[in-house]
């Protein structure tokens, strides 16, 4: 029985094909998640997700490092989404227009007495309003809990390029939330602090 | 409420970027616990990064609450899709297997690439200077030349060698020899 993804690797690399199975399913969440939030299309995302998966079996030989698997998958999967983005021209640039897209029902009242369900529809299309440099790093941060090292990795860009770019979109994604979220009355505790 | 704190317009000057990044690395678990005092006395006072940050963490929850699976049918057609895929490879390995030697691809690394040119226009500079000139042989085509039959009379036979020809005659057969 394979416990991390090191033996996997290593086992799939000689050859066992059960092992690349075993990683497929322990994997395949992540990176579907992050292909259905890049390109907001959920057919597009299950396409991209397995054809991810198909590359990462013929090129098993280029894997040097077994312990940057996780890193190099969604480098492979972020390609994937560029590409296809590119071929569809989906990305979305945020203008009036497409604030005006977003359903009145959702925009009505603050985002607390929504659903959950509406609360992710509304955060999902505040994330379409973002160019995917700033998506991409907004998504392998806050749903894939990435840290700032493996989001440079799988961008190629560096540290302090993805700090900025992530700072960025937070502040664009909160001016879209801004009139939705209801406001802070205290200021956070100096005890507290947030689960990264 | 809501109303009681003025909406941030997006061309509205903002806080300082050295107090946004300490925002965003407190956000991530990155900031020290000596820099944060700082941050909080600033957020004590600055309602839109209280807005921000609240934006910023709500954002968080909702994402972390979605809970986005792959379904079953998905899972079957990647297997085939798999299937397929492996089923051509091994195809292609054959065809590459079947090839003639001198059609043989052989990926090499960087450094064995390099090595191999190196070694190449090493050979190429060296080579001219361990062997000596070579001497082409003469080709004459389509020379002709006149053989003075007189100064061979008392000869008692005489050869012509043309390449590819040889004509013998006797001195007694002069008409032979004067046709020739």
């Amino acid at each position: 029985m394979f416990t991390d993804d090191k033996a996997l690797i290593e086992a799939f690399q000689a050859g066992d094909e059960f092992a690349f199975v075993s990683l497929y399913n322990r994997h395949k969440n992540a990176v579907f998640g992050f292909c259905l939030k890049m390109l907001l299309d959920r057919a597009l995302a299950q396409d991209v997700m397995q054809e991810t998966f198909l590359r990462v079996y013929e090129n098993r030989e280029r894997l040097m490092s077994a312990t940057s698997f996780r890193s190099w998958l969604f480098t492979i999967a972020r390609n994937q989404c560029l590409n296809q983005l590119r071929r569809t021209r989906r990305h979305v640039v945020f203008d009036e227009q497409e604030e005006d897209a977003l359903p009145v029902r959702l925009a009505e009242g603050p985002m607390a007495e929504l659903e959950k369900s509406e609360q992710v529809e509304l955060v999902t299309h505040f994330l379409g309003q973002l160019k995917p440099d700033y998506r991409e790093v907004l998504i392998l941060r806050e749903y894939q809990n990435l840290s700032y090292d493996e989001i440079a990795a799988i961008t190629r860009s560096t540290l302090s390029a993805v700090k900025s770019r992530l700072f960025k979109a937070r502040r664009k994604l909160a001016d879209y939330m801004e009139p939705l979220v209801q406001p802070a009355p205290q200021p956070v505790p100096a005890a507290e602090k947030p689960k990264g | 409420m809501h109303d009681a704190i003025p909406r941030l317009q997006p061309d509205a000057p903002r806080c300082t970027d050295s107090m946004e990044e300490l925002l965003n690395l407190y956000v991530d678990g990155e900031l020290s616990f000596a820099q944060q005092p700082a941050l909080f006395a600033h957020l004590a006072a600055c309602a839109p990064c209280r807005r921000t940050l609240d934006s910023v963490l709500r954002f968080r929850r909702i994402s972390r609450q979605e809970h986005l699976a792959v379904p079953p049918a998905v899972d079957d057609e990647f297997m085939k899709r798999l299937a397929e895929r492996r089923h051509m490879s091994r195809g292609a390995d054959r065809e590459v297997a079947r090839r003639p030697l001198w059609q043989a691809r052989t990926p090499v690394s960087l450094r064995v690439a390099v090595a191999a040119a190196v070694l190449v226009f090493l050979t190429g500079l060296l080579l001219p200077l361990s062997q000596q000139p070579v001497q082409a042989a003469r080709l004459v085509i389509g020379q002709q030349e006149q053989v003075e039959l007189a100064a061979y009379r008392d000869a008692d036979a005489v050869y012509v060698f043309y390449p590819g020809l040889t004509v013998e005659a006797a001195p007694d057969d002069e008409p032979a020899l004067e046709s020739l």
